[in-house]
């Protein structure tokens, strides 16, 4: 997980809508039928309108979530199943299961489903899943989730089976069902890292087209029926493709239309208007809060907004290796210090918009996630108790000239201005320095020795375990060279507990040692928590069936469909 | 003889300053604190995996080496990577979009019709307004049209753009709802949707630039009214309309021809704000996007696309003024 | 190519009279130089107007309800004269005050930096002549012909965080804003040139920055002060439209253009936030021009209606 950077999924709609087509759209709770009586059925054409100038199809070049646009074309080995008020459990998808482990948690085994067919009509076999994690080797097809990279080939030894190269020897598959394969080092999670896109099967000896991404032959209900950069994409079903067979996936519309390049402003107006094919239309990008607060005013919008329920993780780095940072006691003061009301107003406007106060690491609807509050205070905080802890510190007189860096993009100044306003009450000041999302990396990840003490961030994990929540975030690694580990923490205990929990392979047992690790790491206090991010989107009254699990906080677009 | 060697000069000097912005602009986005490969790492991205993406991507070699090779590519055309997963960007090669798996050239040639559409609309109107009313103003000096005219080109010069578009779309698409509140639709798809979704913004940029014509067209109109060959023209009988029509106006429209080019020069180069208000997908849509996402290839394509634009509207301008006024070209 | 901006040499009048004369031509150009006054007064004293009217720069959500301005017409109100800001409660007085330091600054720095090394390029040029001459002009064309715009929002995305914003515009601004001024320059030194007192003091022995400072500076300061009192609304526009499309004056720091981006979105909830900053960028650039307007027509009442 070296470097992950999942946060800038989060980071910023319009300048990672390119990586980011994971986001997708959602109704609360209510699912199955629909406001306008009648129900969500099979049939029907659904328009999808995004920001992002293009829609990955190419499943070695796609960061999609299993829940978004790319599960309408490609299935993977693994999948999740999401539901709201719970928390999102694994399943299988084209395997029959959720992987053996074996060797201790070295060696993964899954056996593929009878009778599964490409798009094409050919057979889908195991040798095809090898292939197409193999193509995902080769640096023409960069670009995708690469969790499973370096568990197979450390150090990237393996360039990919083009051009004389190799097989790949990690993976072995004994016959045309059976994929076996043999990790570099114990990892419990390997079949949620199953569920990302290279685990989607590419035909043997196929994809070696830059545009793969184009036409890829699909096992998903859709088929690309065309796609034009910039203009839009349309999916129409796939025969080969069986409802009864795929029990993660409803496959509802007869159509799939994406309208690309859009402009987000203008998204939320025609789906505010409602009328024409807009009413089985659904936005892509989260709605902003100049729109959440339009929207609010007007019942019939207000009808077709979804929220989710949970969400990314906001927070506040606490830079240990600066100053008086470096002392526990006064990195304590800043969990009263903080007004989380103001930051939740700056996000969207309200606290039910902007997502519920944050007091753990790991994000509702993570198995084994345990809510605890170690630094117990109202949302806006309690000033004057950070006073009295910073004054047992020895700084009776507060902090002063603390920089605190964050990007300039997505309302972060804003959310920066609420930060430094509630510091300022507990006499610590603060400067903001804002950066755009590159000078971002460039400066608080890259960088051996940044000047910064506070950095303010959002992280929202990749696959539903404790795991994406804490390992990029404070394993030491992770401190510089593109790594996330903001608050710079080396500690040898943390890191010796996070190689463990992952080493496990009973689900039960890591979960219980990440909750271990949430509660000391909190007590160290080397970050703050601040919000749960909730998303929200917008969709036409004639769709049905948004649903938003407690986790990811994106719609399940495997669910959907048009009501008649 | 003479037109020849002027014409060589003037093409020698555009193709010289061609080349400056070209290597100027390389040098800026080569010290860039960004790393285009970091974006097709994947995620997470291991030093490892850019090292790959950045040979794969041809950042791995010396600057002028990478200089050298986006010359030649505009040429010749350029290769990334070998065998049969090697991407191939065919000549004029203005570098490969990595993020979006296309040319540059290609990006910029889509988008084009946009910014093209929306530029020389609004120049055709600005034109015949700000010099209708330019002409109006200077044969009514002094009377309320006069200092009307005047009084709107002086707000319409110190009016941002995007606070014109706002103000319009706010009038005409949302209080009113008689024109379409953004969006383009294709010539080629529906003439008359083409025309009725771009009369605002047409409108929008005309009013900000037909009041530099008009003031322009006003200064040298009184100018020239007051000069001996139209007193002559008038005592030799010629009515009015030909007076101002045939011989004041070709004097008037020399500078108006200057400024003309530069502008449309710049407006097509990038109608960045335009396009924002408005909701269009053009180049300058285009850059911002590219900008956001740190997307080099797409930036440098579109800068010295952009400055090929501009540069070609000044060497017309010049050609045109040559062909004018004899005179301009010994300089 | 002809100048757009030509300006003839005036023998050397006293420029605050001319100034003064100009202002007091009509009624018009008279509000124009009050707003001026107003503004500048505006930027200069922002600390002590925000601090008159109780407020400062800092975020209060008491003043906001679901994260729009509390009570009607944005919140405008003798607590907050201009309202307050959507999501922050931020007093927009003081982002309007603070942004017009930022506004100006950038405005008159850049025109400055223009206007010195246009004057010293353009002279150099006209006085000495020959290739230097042809030099400066070829290099004039390129800058004109350079699409400044996108170059800028380019070098904006590229400088070292380290280094101020303001000044980074005001040296790009003013790097770029040079050859305007250079042009006109040259031609009033090539005219001055040929004139008399000039080849005269040359004759005589005069050193060339003898020659500079004593006959040619005092000839061409009305033209230079015109073309500069031009320049500074062209400037302050610049630097809105570059901050408005997030390239210009990074926040925190107040300016007008990022906060009419901002506002944009937020027209149809709470026009106000779009007004104040609109307003005062639109004010500030008008008042500019035609000032500098009647200053020309006073200087040069040959040019008069001319932009």
């Amino acid at each position: 997980m070296k470097g992950s950077q999942v946060k800038r999924l989060i980071a910023g709609v319009a300048v990672t809508a390119t990586l980011l087509t994971a986001c997708g759209a959602n109704d609360t709770p209510s699912g199955g039928t629909a406001n306008g009586g009648g129900t969500v059925k099979a049939g029907g054409t659904l328009y999808i309108l995004t920001d992002s100038p293009s829609q990955q199809f190419d499943p070695a070049k796609s960061s999609n979530l299993v829940i978004t646009a790319l599960s309408l074309v490609h299935r993977r080995l693994t999948s999740w199943s999401v539901a709201p008020g719970k928390d999102t459990e694994i399943v299988p998808d084209l395997a029959t299961d959720t992987g053996k482990a074996s060797d201790g948690g070295k060696t993964w085994t899954f056996t593929l489903k009878d009778g599964l067919k490409f798009g094409d009509g050919t057979p889908i076999k195991s040798a095809d899943v090898k292939w197409g994690l193999e193509r995902s080797f080769a640096p023409a097809f960069s670009g995708g989730l690469t969790y499973h990279k370096d568990l197979l080939s450390p150090g990237l030894a393996y360039k990919g089976p083009f051009d004389g190269g190799k097989e790949l020897d990690t993976i072995e598959t004994p016959d045309d069902k059976t994929i076996i394969f043999h990790l570099a080092r114990p990892y419990g999670d390997f079949n949620w890292v199953a569920s990302t896109p290279a685990f989607a099967p590419v035909p043997k000896g196929k994809g070696a087209e830059a545009d793969y991404g184009n036409h890829p032959v699909t096992s998903g209900p859709y088929n690309v029926q065309s796609y034009e950069r910039g203009k839009g994409a349309t999916l129409v079903r796939n025969p080969n493709w069986s409802a009864t067979e795929d029990t993660t996936r409803k496959g509802y519309p007869d159509k799939i239309e994406f309208q690309l390049g859009q402009q987000t402003a203008v998204i939320a107006k025609r789906l505010i208007d409602d009328s024409g094919n807009d009413q089985t239309a659904f936005g892509a990008p989260f709605v902003a809060p100049a729109q959440l607060v339009q929207i609010t005013g007007n019942p019939s919008a207000k009808s077709r907004l979804v929220t989710s329920e949970s969400g990314a993780l906001a927070y506040l780095s606490l830079n240990v290796t600066r100053g008086k940072l470096a002392d526990p006691n006064v990195r304590k003061a800043f969990q009263y210090a903080v007004d989380k009301a103001a930051y939740q107003v700056a996000s969207a406007g309200s606290p039910d918009l902007a997502g519920e106060v944050a007091t753990t690491l790991i994000t509702p609807g993570i198995k084994g996630r345990e809510k605890f509050d170690l630094y117990p205070a109202p949302p806006a905080g309690d000033p004057e108790k950070a006073k009295q802890l910073l004054a047992q510190a020895g700084l009776p007189n507060g902090l002063d000239g603390l920089v605190l860096v964050t990007r300039n993009e997505n309302s972060y100044p804003e959310k920066a201005a609420a930060i430094q306003a509630g510091l300022a009450r507990a006499g610590i000041k603060v400067t903001i320095k804002t950066l755009d999302t590159d000078a971002y990396t460039q400066e608080v990840d890259t960088k051996e020795n940044p000047d910064y003490d506070l950095a303010l961030s959002s992280w929202q994990p990749d696959i539903p375990s404790a795991n994406a929540n804490i390992q990029p975030l404070f394993q030491s690694t992770e401190i510089g060279g593109g790594g996330v580990n903001e608050s710079r923490l080396n500690d040898p205990d943390i890191d010796k507990g996070i190689i463990d929990a992952q080493s496990s392979v009973d689900p039960a047992d890591a979960a219980k040692k990440w909750v271990e690790l949430d509660k000391k790491l909190m007590e160290k206090s080397v970050v703050v928590p601040l919000i749960y991010t909730r998303n929200s989107f917008l969709h036409g009254s004639k769709l049905g069936n948004f649903v938003i699990g407690k986790f990811p906080a994106y719609v399940d677009y495997r669910q959907w469909g048009v009501i008649q | 003889m003479r037109t020849a060697k002027f014409v060589l000069t003037r093409v020698a000097g555009m193709i010289i300053v061609l080349l400056i912005v070209t290597f100027v602009t390389f040098l800026v986005f080569y010290v860039l604190p960004s790393d285009p490969a970091q974006l097709a790492c994947g995620r997470p991205c291991s030093p490892e995996a850019l090292s790959l993406a950045r040979e794969f991507m041809g950042f791995n070699v010396p600057w002028y080496q990478q200089f050298l090779d986006f010359l030649g590519g505009i040429f010749s055309g350029r290769t990334f990577g070998t065998g049969a997963t090697a991407i191939h960007c065919t000549a004029p090669c203005f570098g490969y979009d990595f993020q979006n798996n296309v040319e540059v050239l290609t990006e910029i040639t889509d988008r084009i019709e946009v910014s093209f559409s929306v530029a020389f609309g609004a120049a055709v109107i600005w034109l015949i307004s700000g010099v209708g009313l330019g002409v109006l103003s200077a044969l009514r000096r002094g009377r309320p049209i006069d200092r009307i005219t005047m009084a709107v080109a002086m707000a319409g010069v110190s009016m941002p753009a995007y606070l014109a578009g706002m103000i319009g779309i706010t009038i005409f698409a949302f209080a009113l709802d008689v024109v379409p509140k953004n969006g383009y639709v294709s010539i080629t798809d529906d003439p008359a949707q083409w025309a009725w979704h771009l009369v605002l913004p047409w409108l929008v940029l005309a009013f900000l630039h037909a009041a530099i014509y008009a003031r322009l067209t006003r200064g040298q109109m009184v100018e020239t009214l007051g000069e001996d060959f139209i007193r002559t023209a008038r005592a030799k009988g010629l009515t009015e309309t030909k007076v101002v029509g045939k011989h004041a106006l070709r004097n008037v429209l020399l500078p108006v021809i200057t400024v003309f080019g530069v502008d449309l020069g710049a407006l097509l180069a990038g109608t960045v704000i335009t396009e924002r208000i408005f909701g269009m997908a053009g180049v300058g849509k285009l850059l911002v996007d590219a900008i956001a996402g740190m997307n080099l290839p797409v930036m440098l394509g579109v800068t010295l696309f952009s400055a090929l634009i501009v540069t070609f509207m000044n060497f017309a301008v010049d050609l045109f003024y040559g062909a004018l006024d004899p005179r301009a070209r010994l300089t | 190519m002809s100048d757009p901006l030509p300006v003839t040499p005036t023998a050397a009048r006293s420029l605050p009279a001319a100034l003064w004369r100009a202002i007091r031509s009509d009624a018009w150009t008279m509000v124009c130089a009050v707003i001026i006054a107003v503004i500048v007064l505006m930027a200069v004293g922002a600390d002590l107007w925000v601090a008159v009217e109780g407020q400062s720069l800092t975020p209060d959500i008491g003043n906001l309800v679901n994260g729009v301005p509390k009570g009607a017409l944005g919140g405008v109100s003798g607590d907050h004269w201009f309202g307050v800001e959507p999501l922050t409660g931020i007093d927009m007085f003081a982002l309007v005050a603070h942004g017009a330091r930022v506004s100006l600054l950038v405005g008159i720095g850049a025109t400055v930096l223009a206007t010195v090394l246009g004057v010293l390029i353009g002279v150099v040029a006209g006085y000495v002549g020959g290739w230097l001459d042809r030099l400066v002009t070829w290099s004039a064309d390129v800058f004109l012909g350079f699409p400044y715009l996108i170059f800028m929002i380019a070098l904006g995305a590229v400088t070292p965080l380290g280094f101020p914003r303001q000044l980074l515009l005001i040296l790009v601004l003013g790097v770029f804003g040079w050859p305007r001024i250079a042009r006109i320059v040259r031609a009033q030194t090539l005219s001055l040139t040929k004139r008399n007192f000039v080849s005269a003091s040359k004759a005589m022995g005069g050193g060339t920055w003898h020659v500079f400072t004593t006959q040619l500076l005092p000839n061409l300061w009305a033209p230079i002060i015109v073309v500069a009192s031009l320049t500074i609304p062209a400037q302050i526009g610049s630097e809105a439209a570059l901050s408005f499309l997030g390239v210009g004056v990074r926040p925190p720091t107040p300016s007008w253009g990022r906060t009419i981006s901002t506002a944009i979105d937020w027209f149809e909830t709470d026009p106000m936030y779009l007004i104040f900053p609109g307003l005062m960028l639109f004010l500030i650039t008008l008042a500019f021009n035609v000032v500098g307007d009647s200053l020309r027509d006073e200087l040069d009442p040959r040019s008069k209606g001319r932009l």
